[in-house]
C-alpha cells in the first residue's frame, strides 16, 4: 500500500533537489535581469507602441527589462505627483509633460541627466527648442521623446455638400513633397475669420438639434491647444518671469482670443458644448464635424475611421501672426531611482537613437524631436503622399511657427486655472471677469514660488 | 477584579489597535502635514510652516466660496435624502399586490455604483442631446443647460447624488419600521387614528434612532461628496460645484500643494465633527423626549 507512495515520495525528493541544486549555482544560473519601472500613458495607441520599442531595447540589452506601469493622461500627473512625493523607489522613469520639467525639478521630482547625456551631444541629437524645454537651471532633465504640431483637418465631403471650396490643403491621392507643403503653409493658411465663416455654412441643425457642427477643437479647453489663440494676437499667459499673471493672462490681446473662442460656443454656435477631449475627435471621425483642429496623432485614428479628409495649416488671425503648438512627452530618471544607468540606456536608445526612435515614430506617428528622424522624414520620398505628407508639413510648423508653452514652476496650477476659465467661457460666463477672476488666482498661486 | 480588567483590555486591544492605526494616526498625519509645505531650496524636503497654510486659505476667496457650496450642497441634500428615503421606506413597507415589483425600482440604483451612475446621468443631462431634454422638449420646456449652467450645476448634482444615494438610506429606515410593534399601530387604529396620525405620532417618534444614524452618516458621507464634481463639472461652471472636498483633491493631486490640501481637509474634518455634534444633541434630546 505504501509502495506506491515512497516511490512517488522520491521521485518528488529527486525532482526537488534537482531543482534546488540548479538555483542554488551547481549549475551557473543566468544572470537576474534590471528591471526599470516606467511610469506612463495607458491612452490609445501609446503602451502598443511602448511595447515595440521596449522589446527591441530588450533584443539588445538582455541584462535589462523595461516594466509598464501606464495610467490614462489625466491620472498619470495624480499618479505622479503621489508616488514621487512617497519617494517610491519603484519608479525609474517617468514620462513628463514637458512644461511640467520645471515644477519637478524644483520640487526633486527628476535626477539631472548630465552625467549620461553631455550638452555637446545633445545639441546634436534634439532639436533645439525641445532640448531647452527639457532643460531647467542649465541642467538636462528630460529627454524629448517627441514633438508635437497642430493641423486643420476638413471634411471633404461636408464641405462639398454645402458648397463651400475649402483652403488648399493636402488631399489624399496627392503626392507633396517638402517645399510644395512649405508653400502651402506659406500661401494659403486660413484666418481663424475664414473658418468661422466656413463654419457657419457648415453648421447643419434639424429639428431643433445640431446634426453637423461646423468647427471643433481637438483638446477642447486645455492650455496646449488654445493657447495659440492668444499667440497669435501677441498675448503671452505669465510674465517673463514665469510667476506673473495680472497684465498677462488677462491682458487685451488674451481678452480677445478668449472672447473669440466664447463666441464659437455662444454667439455663432458653430462648436459642441460638453464634449470631453478624449471624445472629441469621435464626432470627426464620425462625420459630425466638418472643420477640426487637432493635433497630428489624430491622422492614423482619423485613416482607420475612414472618414474622407484633408490637411490644411493650423489657422491664425487676420491681424496677428501665425502661431501653432508644439512640446510633448520628455522621458526622465527618478531621483530616487536604484537603475539610473540602465534607465538612461533605454533614454538614449527612444530618445536618442534613430533605431528605437524610428520605432516609436512609426508606430506612434508623433512628430519626432530628434534631427537625425525629422531630416530622414523630410529627404525620403515616401513621406510625399498622403496622409505621411502631414509630417512635412509638421516639420515645417516646427521650424518656422511653433510656440513653446510658457515656462513657469507653478505650470500644474496655470492649466488647471486654464481649463477651467476656459470651460466658464464655453458655457457663456463672460470672458473678462473669468480672466480677471483667474489672473488673480494664478498670482496667488505663483506668489509661492516667488519666495 | 484587577485581572478582569486587564483582560477586558487585552481583548480590546485588536481593535484599539485598528483605531489608532486607521482613524488617529491618519488624522494625526493630516494635522501636521497641514502645518508644513515643499522647500523651495531643498527639492525633495519639507519645512514647517505654521498656520501659514490656514492662513492663505482664509485669504483666499475661492476657500469661502467652496466653504459656501459646501454648506449649501449639505443644507439641502441631508434632509431631502432623509426625507424621500423614508417616504420610499414607508412605500416599501406597504404589501399589496406588486410590491415586489417596486421594491426592485427602489433598489436598482444601489446595484449602479457612483462612478457609473454618474457617467450615465451626464449622457442624460447633455444640454445638446441628452434624454431628460427630449423629455422636457416633449411638454414643450425649452432644453436646459444643466451641468454647464453655474445656477443649475449644483441641484443637477443633488439629483443625481440623492437618487443614487436615497435607496441605500431607505434600507435602514425600512429595518427600523420592520421593528415597530404591530400592535401599537392596530391599537391606535381601533382608537380612530388614520393613517397620516399613526405615521406622525406612533411610526416617526419610533424611527428616531434609525433616522439619527442616517442622518449623521449621511451628513458625513455628503459632506465628503466628491465623484460627481470629479466626473461631471470638475468643480465648475465658474466654482459653483467646487465643495471643499474636490478643492482639497484640486490641491493635492493637481498643484502638487499637499499642505493646502490637508488643511482644508483639517478643517472639514471639523466641519464634520461639528454639523454631527449638533445633530446627534438635538436627535439625542428629542429621543428621551
Amino acid at each position: 500500500m505504501n509502495a506506491p507512495f515512497r516511490l512517488s515520495f522520491r521521485r518528488i525528493l529527486a525532482a526537488v533537489l534537482i531543482l534546488t541544486g540548479f538555483s542554488s549555482g551547481s549549475v551557473p544560473a543566468a544572470t537576474a535581469a534590471t528591471v526599470v519601472h516606467w511610469l506612463t500613458l495607458s491612452d490609445g495607441a501609446w503602451p502598443a507602441s511602448v511595447k515595440k520599442v521596449i522589446a527591441a531595447f530588450e533584443a539588445e540589452n538582455p541584462d535589462i527589462k523595461i516594466q509598464l506601469d501606464t495610467y490614462p493622461f489625466r491620472q498619470l500627473f495624480e499618479t505622479i505627483e503621489v508616488r514621487m512625493k512617497s519617494q517610491d523607489k519603484d519608479v525609474d522613469l517617468m514620462s513628463v509633460d514637458v512644461p511640467l520639467v520645471a515644477s519637478y525639478s524644483v520640487r526633486g521630482f527628476l535626477a539631472p541627466l548630465d552625467e549620461y547625456f553631455p550638452q555637446s551631444e545633445i545639441e546634436k541629437t534634439w532639436v533645439q527648442a525641445s532640448w531647452r524645454a527639457g532643460s531647467h537651471t542649465d541642467h538636462f532633465m528630460a529627454a524629448p521623446q517627441n514633438s508635437s504640431t497642430q493641423f486643420m483637418f476638413i471634411n471633404r465631403k461636408l464641405f462639398q455638400q454645402a458648397g463651400i471650396e475649402p483652403p488648399k490643403a493636402l488631399n489624399p491621392a496627392e503626392n507633396l513633397s517638402y517645399d510644395q507643403v512649405s508653400q502651402i503653409a506659406q500661401n494659403d493658411r486660413w484666418t481663424w475669420e475664414q473658418v468661422v465663416d466656413a463654419a457657419k455654412k457648415l453648421t447643419k441643425a434639424q429639428n431643433g438639434k445640431t446634426e453637423i457642427w461646423g468647427f471643433e477643437f481637438d483638446q477642447v479647453g486645455r492650455l496646449y491647444q488654445l493657447q495659440c489663440l492668444g499667440d497669435s494676437l501677441g498675448a503671452s499667459l505669465v510674465g517673463p518671469d514665469g510667476l506673473t499673471a495680472q497684465g498677462y493672462f488677462n491682458s487685451p490681446a488674451s481678452l480677445k482670443a478668449a472672447q473669440w473662442y466664447g463666441d464659437l460656443f455662444n454667439k455663432w454656435k458653430v462648436s459642441p458644448k460638453n464634449v470631453a477631449p478624449d471624445e472629441s475627435p469621435n464626432l470627426f471621425a464620425s462625420g459630425r464635424v466638418a472643420i477640426f483642429v487637432g493635433g497630428e496623432w489624430n491622422v492614423p485614428r482619423f485613416k482607420e475611421a475612414g472618414v474622407d479628409f484633408a490637411i490644411a495649416p493650423f489657422p491664425y488671425f487676420k491681424e496677428g501672426k501665425v502661431a501653432t503648438g508644439t512640446g510633448s512627452w520628455h522621458l526622465g530618471i527618478t531621483k530616487q531611482s536604484q537603475h539610473k544607468a540602465e534607465a538612461a540606456k533605454f533614454i538614449r536608445f527612444i530618445c536618442g537613437n534613430i533605431q528605437g526612435a524610428s520605432i516609436w515614430f512609426d508606430s506612434q506617428g508623433q512628430l519626432p524631436a530628434l534631427l537625425a528622424l525629422l531630416d530622414q522624414i523630410s529627404k525620403d520620398p515616401k513621406y510625399n503622399a498622403f496622409p505621411a505628407n502631414a509630417y512635412l508639413l509638421g516639420v515645417y510648423e516646427a521650424q518656422h511657427t511653433a510656440v513653446p508653452r510658457p515656462l513657469t514652476p507653478g505650470y500644474l496650477q496655470l492649466e488647471d486655472i486654464f481649463a477651467s476659465t476656459y470651460e466658464d467661457i464655453r458655457n457663456g460666463v463672460d470672458p473678462k471677469a473669468s480672466l480677471d477672476g483667474a489672473a488673480q488666482r494664478l498670482d496667488r498661486f505663483l506668489a509661492q514660488f516667488k519666495k | 477584579m484587577r485581572q478582569r480588567v486587564w483582560i477586558a483590555y487585552l481583548l480590546l486591544l485588536p481593535a484599539l489597535i485598528c483605531l489608532a492605526v486607521f482613524r488617529l494616526y491618519p488624522i494625526a498625519a493630516a494635522v501636521f502635514g497641514s502645518l508644513v509645505a515643499d522647500s523651495l531650496t531643498e527639492p525633495g524636503s519639507q519645512v514647517f510652516v505654521g498656520l501659514r497654510n490656514y492662513l492663505q486659505l482664509f485669504a483666499d476667496p475661492i476657500f469661502w466660496q467652496s466653504l459656501w457650496v459646501t454648506i449649501k450642497l449639505n443644507l439641502v441634500i441631508n434632509p431631502l435624502q432623509v426625507i424621500l428615503a423614508t417616504l420610499l421606506a414607508v412605500m416599501a413597507n406597504q404589501r399589496f399586490r406588486g410590491i415586489s415589483f417596486y421594491r426592485l425600482l427602489f433598489f436598482i440604483p444601489l446595484g449602479v455604483s457612483l462612478p457609473i451612475a454618474s457617467i450615465l446621468w451626464r449622457i442624460m443631462l447633455d444640454p445638446n442631446s441628452g434624454l431628460i431634454n427630449s423629455i422636457l422638449n416633449v411638454f414643450g420646456i425649452p432644453s436646459q443647460p444643466f451641468l454647464i449652467n453655474e445656477n443649475q450645476a449644483l441641484w443637477s448634482i443633488i439629483a443625481v447624488a440623492t437618487w443614487k444615494g436615497v435607496s441605500f438610506w431607505m434600507i435602514f429606515i425600512w429595518a427600523g419600521l420592520q421593528n415597530i410593534p404591530r400592535e401599537l399601530l392596530e391599537a391606535a387604529t381601533i382608537d380612530g387614528a388614520d393613517r397620516f396620525r399613526r405615521f406622525l405620532r406612533i411610526t416617526l417618534p419610533l424611527l428616531r434612532r434609525p433616522l439619527l444614524f442616517v442622518l449623521v452618516t449621511d451628513t458625513a458621507v455628503n459632506f465628503l461628496l466628491f465623484v460627481p464634481m470629479f466626473l461631471l463639472t470638475r468643480g465648475g461652471p465658474s466654482y459653483s460645484t467646487n465643495v471643499l472636498m474636490y478643492e482639497a483633491y484640486k490641491s493635492g493631486f493637481i498643484y502638487g500643494d499637499m499642505g493646502r490640501a490637508l488643511a482644508l481637509v483639517v478643517i472639514l474634518l471639523l466641519l464634520v465633527v461639528a454639523t454631527v455634534m449638533v445633530q446627534f444633541r438635538l436627535f439625542s434630546r428629542e429621543a428621551e423626549h
